[in-house]
């Protein structure tokens, strides 16, 4: 251990023996501490403007302020009145009109209110222009005069699908708002007021459903979900740690204790928020939960060590030494990794993340100091004790098993999981963004509801264009007003778009007006002079609040042009902005350009803004927590390797979102570096252990695994289960770009378990252990250990073979070839037997038999197969014969084939026929191991015994069952069998094979065989009765043979797959 | 040659005989969600099934002939009470040459969750939703089998009509299919005479395939009926090419379909790609646990025959105990990447004794979008028990 550790453990060991002397000062101090700076949390307010989500710098909010500076503010109340007659002109809705009109004057800070009642109807009488309300006193109307009022208001493009629907069913009020922007109480006393009217208005009006919507409205409600956000989440939050907690430390005042630490922790936090003078928004607001959530690993990691500790044996005081000493640096290195990550958020576009990380960030420092502080204080001074019974071992044999079923497959590990993991990454660029801002709200919230309701008569969502014109007075010009109307044109003919106001509406309204009403002239005015007078009539005769200057500005060479989007999201919106920016330049002279803007384009943009900001955001945060690795770890290699399983989980968690929802908010720029600040803990706890056991403990990879999960697994389990659940919590918030946060952030930190748990030990395996090969052949004996690759061991063991077999095996006959493998006496003597014994059964040619299976389990029970066999011998034997196995019985599978072409030492080709679908399928032979049709037979045990499939040594001389045998051991030499060696008896008359023992992969013995019955047919003989034993499960299987033909004339061509479809 | 008597001849009896077997099945299915449209029926719906099969092969080999019928009855929809003949052939052996003549059934393709490639025969759709029923095709068949694969002709004189469900029936569209007034391109109408060849092969790992196909497209367009008030199929003209490729290593089968298709309406590529692994004897006990993944391709326009598959990904489980009773589970999900519409299956089958077999099939369709191809069955998620006794 270096120098520095060495000294970190002094550290912690004189902190912890002085903190506990102490201990009634440290919790005096830290509990006093924590109070004062939590009373500055009074202070906190939430923010009720929605710009707070945009920067200063933020160039669509620039824009946007810049136009609201030139025309009037766009805050408003939109009040829908749809009343269940479906007549928006009868008396009653009129009359509810008229009051909500002249009522919401009365609305604090409001400069104008817009309604088809007060609506400025001109007409021209001779050259008189006459303008008026259009509804007025409309109880006395009589209803044919209505009736032809309302089909103005119907007609009139500024007002039709704005204020009123095309079919007259329902109406709508707006009141602009300007705040003075001084104190946070202006927008809730509006909305008290709009409320307050509506209600009202439902009173006297029974009739009329009222929704209430608009940009008030939703500033109110990104107040109003903070603080019922904060009211439900936090103490179900609370509930679920004291449960996890209760449930994994298993003792009441450990609980209390961590309770407090997380307590303390967040009304630090908060307390620094108030000091710091931040408002609060449904994001930040989310702040104490996620402290709460990740407060607690601190203490858990500490509790769990304790408890170890203390039933080792030893005493509180020398246990909670021990515990945070041997903590110390884990925790300090996953609290400044994770408080990293926060950090990191303060490159987002949006000050709600801002405040959300540097919240968070105090939050963990406060929660990493209490931890060691008034956590062993409280633990020291309450009475706490350990239960020395408990079933131990539980957690920890789910991690020695995980840890032995990497070990022994860790290729097939990470290419499974990369291929998973990679076909996830794929789906990414599937995921949309869509930031429509009504849609953070879940439909808990009266907002949403109301909203809702609104937009499925009306449009909601303006595009703010300021169009210029040439120079002061510009906007009488002829051209610009025709191109004015085409623009408008252009916009009311895109998808998703309800409505479009523009002046030139205004303008071809008073051209026909003074020309006597006559429709052929309501078109923009030819003569800019005319224009120009025509305009300066109107604006004389409109009353007080209901100027023109909120559509054009103070020296007329603007004009503002709305368009409003019905239901749409914001890649609808998207669209349409770079059509109508296309249009422009294609379509309009260049002093007309204009850039859109509005809240809408705002949010459109919010999620690129943010992805954009946070990449760099993200990088750093990377660096910076890979070179903490490192320094943690001391090695450069393990802390560039780390980052592998710490990006993977994020990654595949947006693959998965992409998968199972698909479009996400701009909460998704900031979930990389929060997440890798979080998981990246996993992989701290898991490769420090690793290291320490490598370093110190000098052991292979695998038993440093073994190590790492024996003593960290299970407490990196319990830490996900408490993040995972702690982040679900937050799923249920009323604002979507929570939910998603909490949503994809569990997604993640689940994600990176399961990464850490197969594929970082699987990945170490692989890269960090010398080259070892598993694949060698002859190490059957102790004095002369081969360890030569495959193939380069395979050529010199056939060359030694050959040689000996030349120069010193004169027992093996001239005519017989067959080289003796083996470079021990007991090798070639083995191989020899064995190949004595093949050499009786072959030279068939080929051979066709019946067969009969009977599978018998444990109880006895017994079920039957049949199926015939034809076999084709390849003299050769470097290749493998050929066979064929078609099924008779059960009646359900009959006609299933099996092609076989045997290869010696690499897989066999298969393919099987399925009679039902005459479907043939290649199949995987890697299955050698498998059971045969449910058998006890293995593939491998099934599939012709060819003599070089094995390598043999020699064992003894035995006496079987009234026969002499050489006991010879075969070991196989292919890839995927299920046995390590085979032990079998070969009696000394015929030679043949009488009985064969099968070592499981673990050395135990699994299987006997015993071959009966053994018939010449003219010197090759043939088992007719096989028995097969499972001693493992005592079930067994008998095949009984019938009588074997051969010479049948086979050829090759009667064993290709085309043939299987034509076997009945 | 040879081969084929030994293996085509029965223990218990001679080889000039018909050998008998088939299967009789009963089918209950329970449709747990409202049906979608008046007249089609709600909760349990249950069915016969009967294929009876005969075969009968000469002694020298060369001679044979299969027989395979099938009827549905069906509780509820009339027309998925059916009959077909699946085979009625006959077939001869020459040496390096195989012909067939009569009503049969031909399988081509390596993927799982769709079957692009195989072309020739037409899917009964009212037995399943999957397409992987078929029904007998009249054909002459000759293959030639040479070292460098096997070349196959296929003529086809007759056309047989797609099955649909009656209004009765779950899995239709708002508007019933008018299965009695087919529209086809051709004059010839069904009897257009169809033509495809086939090329397959393997070379070491690689197993691959190609064909041509020059015919009636076995799927089918609609337009509606002069009343409005059905679904006319119409049966266009069509040129398909295509290959099939599987790639085994180890436990992996990495798997491509992929065909190009021209017809009057349309002109377009479409593939399935994936892979599947499997986990040999899982935890040291017997049983594989294969996983699929595939990914689903269509470039049809919209008005070519209608596809679920334009841009999918089916991810899928095999679980396969190997034991005495051969039980094995089915799970997959297929997921339009377009609108998130999602398929749920599940199949799980089991032998007990020698002549009973059940399987149990779990469909489920889910986040079915307004106008998505999901929209009309939504409400046509099923558990359904298949107990067959073969004999």
């Amino acid at each position: 251990m270096s120098k520095l550790f060495q000294s970190i453990d002094q550290f912690a060991v004189a902190l912890t023996q002085r903190v506990v002397r102490f201990r009634w000062l440290v919790i005096l101090v830290t509990v006093l501490g924590a109070i004062a700076a939590g009373s500055a949390a009074q202070n906190l307010e939430f923010a009720n403007n929605y710009r707070v989500f945009f920067s200063d710098e933020n160039p669509e909010l620039t824009a946007f302020e810049d136009l609201q500076a030139t025309y009037t503010k766009n805050d408003n109340f939109l009040f829908v009145l749809e009343p269940s007659s479906g007549d928006a002109f009868s008396t009653d809705t009129l009359a509810a009109v008229e009051t909500l009109t002249d009522a919401a004057w009365k609305v604090p800070f409001a400069i104008r209110v817009d309604s088809i009642s007060n609506f400025q109807h001109s007409y021209g009488i001779e050259d008189d222009l006459i303008v008026e309300d259009l509804f007025k006193n409309s109880v006395a109307m009589s209803s044919a005069e209505r009736e032809r009022r309302g089909n103005i208001a119907i007609a009139e493009p500024l007002l039709n699908n704005q204020l009123i629907k095309p079919d007259g069913s329902v109406t709508a009020v707006n009141v602009v708002l300007q705040y003075p922007e001084k104190s946070l109480t202006e927008v809730p006393e509006a909305v008290e007021f709009a409320r307050d009217l509506r209600a009202r208005i439902e009173a006297a009006h029974p009739e009329i459903d009222v929704s209430l919507t608009g940009v008030s409205m939703l500033n109110n409600a990104f107040a109003e979900v903070g603080v019922s956000d904060l009211g439900s989440l936090v103490p179900v939050m609370f509930g679920v740690i004291l449960i996890l907690t209760l449930l994994i430390i298993r003792s009441a005042i450990a609980t209390l204790a961590t309770l407090a630490v997380i307590l303390f922790s967040s009304m630090i936090a908060m307390g620094w928020a108030g000091f710091m003078g931040i408002k609060l928004t449904p994001i930040s607001g989310s702040a104490p939960i996620i402290i709460l959530t990740l407060a607690i690993a601190d203490s858990i990691h500490i509790l769990i060590a304790l408890r170890a500790a203390m039933r080792s044996g030893m005493a509180k005081t020398e246990a909670l030494v021990e515990a945070i000493r041997l903590n110390f640096m884990p925790i300090a290195v996953t609290s400044i990794t994770t408080v990293v990550g926060f950090l990191a958020l303060n490159f987002s576009d949006s000050p709600p993340f801002w405040h959300l990380g540097n919240i968070t960030a105090v939050g963990i420092l406060a929660a990493w100091v209490l931890s060691i502080t008034l956590l062993p204080a409280l633990i020291s001074a309450l009475p706490y004790k350990v239960r020395a019974t408990e079933a131990v071992g539980r957690g920890e044999r789910l991690m020695s098993s995980i840890a032995e079923f990497v070990i022994a497959r860790p290729r097939r590990i990470l290419l499974t999981m990369g291929a998973a993991t990679f076909v996830l990454v794929m789906l990414i660029p599937t995921i949309d963004f869509n930031d429509q801002w009504t849609q953070y709200f879940d439909e808990r919230i009266e907002f949403r509801r109301d909203t809702d309701q609104a937009l499925e008569h009306l449009g909601m969502y303006p595009i703010e264009y300021s169009v210029p014109a040439k120079a002061s007075g510009g906007i009488s010009d002829p051209e610009y007003l025709a191109n004015l109307e085409r623009f408008a044109a252009f916009l009311a003919d895109q998808p998703g778009v309800t409505h479009v106001y523009t002046f030139s509406d205004i303008m071809k309204r008073l051209n026909k007006n003074l020309h006597g009403d006559d429709p052929t002239f309501y078109r923009t005015p030819s003569d800019r002079d005319e224009a120009a007078q025509y305009l300066l009539l109107y604006e004389l005769s409109l009353p007080y609040g209901l100027d023109l200057n909120d559509r054009i500005n103070i020296d007329k060479s603007a004009t503002r042009v709305t368009a409003t989007m019905g239901d749409v999201d914001s890649i609808q919106t998207k669209a349409l902005l770079t059509n109508a920016e296309i249009w422009m330049q294609q379509n309009l002279p260049e002093y007309m350009h204009a850039n859109p803007t509005s809240a809408q384009v705002m949010f459109t943009y919010i999620s690129d803004r943010n992805v954009e900001n946070m990449i760099t955001g993200t990088i750093i945060a990377i660096v910076a927590i890979s070179v903490i690795l490192m320094l943690a770890l001391q090695s450069f290699r393990l802390g560039l390797l780390s980052l592998v399983p710490n990006s993977l989980p994020i990654l595949a968690s947006f693959g998965a979102w992409a998968l199972l929802v698909g479009e996400v908010g701009f909460s998704v720029a900031v979930i990389a570096p929060i997440s890798l600040g979080i998981i990246v803990d996993d992989t701290v706890h898991l490769l420090s252990k690793y290291v320490r056991a490598r370093r110190e403990r000098k052991v292979s990879a695998e038993d440093a695994i073994r190590y790492a999960f024996r003593n960290v697994g299970v407490a990196v389990l319990v830490n996900t289960v408490i993040l995972a659940a702690g982040f679900l919590v937050m799923l249920t918030s009323a604002f979507k770009v929570n939910a998603d946060m909490g949503l994809l952030t569990a997604l993640s930190i689940v994600f990176a378990l399961i990464l850490d748990f197969l594929f970082l030990p699987a990945l170490l395996l692989l890269i960090d252990k010398p080259r070892t090969h598993k694949e060698t052949i002859g190490v059957t004996t102790m004095n002369n250990p081969v360890t030569l690759p495959r193939p380069a061991s395979i050529g010199v063991v056939l060359l030694a073979g050959m040689t000996m077999a030349l120069l010193s095996s004169p027992g093996v006959s001239a005519a017989d070839t067959t080289p003796v493998r083996g470079d021990t006496d007991a090798q070639r003597a083995g191989f020899e037997i064995a190949a004595r014994a093949d050499r009786t059964d072959r030279g068939f040619g080929d051979s066709e038999v019946e067969l009969e299976m009977v599978l018998r389990n444990a109880a006895g029970r017994e079920s039957r197969r049949t199926l015939k066999i034809a076999t084709l011998e390849i003299a050769d034997e470097g290749v493998g014969d050929k066979s064929l196995v078609v099924f008779d019985d059960p009646n359900d599978i009959k006609g299933t084939a099996l092609l076989s072409h045997a290869n010696i030492l690499d897989p066999d080709d298969q393919w099987l026929f399925l009679p039902a679908l005459k479907r043939v399928k290649r199949i995987s032979s890697a299955n050698k191991s498998g059971p045969f049709v449910g058998s006890e037979f293995a593939f491998e045990d099934f599939t012709a015994l060819e003599l070089n499939k094995y390598d043999y040594t020699y064992l003894r001389e035995e006496d079987y069952e009234g026969m002499a045998t050489d006991v010879i051991e075969r070991t196989p030499r292919y890839d995927n069998s299920g046995y390590t060696r085979q032990v079998s008896w070969v009696d000394k008359d015929v030679h043949q094979v009488r009985k064969v023992e099968f070592y499981d992969r673990r050395g135990d013995l699994l299987k006997t065989l015993e071959l009966k019955d053994y018939r010449s047919y003219d010197g090759i003989w043939r088992s007719q009765r096989l028995e097969m034993v499972n001693h493992q499960t005592g079930k067994s299987t008998d095949m009984i043979y019938s009588d074997y033909a051969f010479g049948l004339g086979f050829k090759d061509s009667d064993f290709v797959k085309g043939r299987l479809t034509r076997l009945r | 040659m040879a081969l084929l008597v030994v293996l085509g001849s029965n223990s218990s009896a001679l080889a000039e005989d018909w050998d008998v077997t088939g299967f009789a099945g009963l089918d209950s299915q329970a449709f747990w969600e409202n049906r979608r449209y008046a007249g089609q029926n709600n909760g349990l719906n249950a069915s016969l099934l009967l294929q009876p099969e005969f075969y009968w092969r000469d002694d020298e080999g060369r001679h044979r002939i299969s027989i395979v019928g099938f009827a549905r009855l069906d509780a509820q929809d009339d027309e998925r009470s059916h009959a077909d003949l699946r085979e009625a052939y006959w077939g001869y052996e020459g040496d390096n040459w195989d012909l067939t003549a009569g009503v049969g059934k031909v399988f081509w393709g390596v993927t799982e969750s769709r079957h692009l490639v195989d072309v020739i025969n037409q899917t009964d759709l009212v037995e399943s939703i999957d397409e992987e029923s078929k029904l007998g095709q009249p054909m002459i068949n000759l293959n030639l089998q040479r070292d460098y694969g096997r070349f196959g002709v296929f003529v086809l004189p007759y056309f047989r009509d797609r099955t649909f469900p009656g209004s009765d029936g779950r899995f239709r569209a708002p508007l019933v299919v008018d299965t009695n007034n087919p529209i086809y391109e051709s004059s010839e109408e069904e009897q257009h005479v169809d033509f495809a060849l086939r090329y397959s092969h393997y070379f070491g790992d690689v197993d691959f395939g190609a064909h041509v196909f020059e015919g009636t497209s076995r799927e089918a367009r609609f337009v509606l009926s002069a009343a409005g008030d059905q679904l006319l199929p119409v049966y266009d003209q069509m040129t398909q090419v295509g290959v099939d490729i599987q790639y085994t290593a180890e436990a992996w089968l990495w798997k491509l379909e992929t065909i190009h298709r021209h017809s009057r309406v349309d002109t377009f590529a479409a593939a399935v790609g994936g892979f599947e692994y499997t986990f040999y004897g899982v935890r040291e006990s017997a049983a594989d646990i294969g996983v699929l993944v595939e990914y689903l391709y269509d470039g049809r326009s919209d008005i070519a025959p209608q596809t679920v598959s334009e841009n999918d990904i089916f991810v899928g489980a095999r679980l396969a105990l190997n034991d005495a009773e051969d039980s094995s589970v089915l799970a997959g999900v297929a997921v339009d990447l377009d609108t998130r519409e999602l398929f749920l299956n599940i199949e799980a089958e089991r032998r007990f004794g020698d002549h009973l077999s059940a399987e149990l099939q779990l469909r489920s369709f889910m986040n079915a979008k307004p106008g998505g191809l999901l929209q009309s069955i939504e409400n046509d998620d099923y558990l359904q028990l298949r107990l067959s006794w073969y004999y």
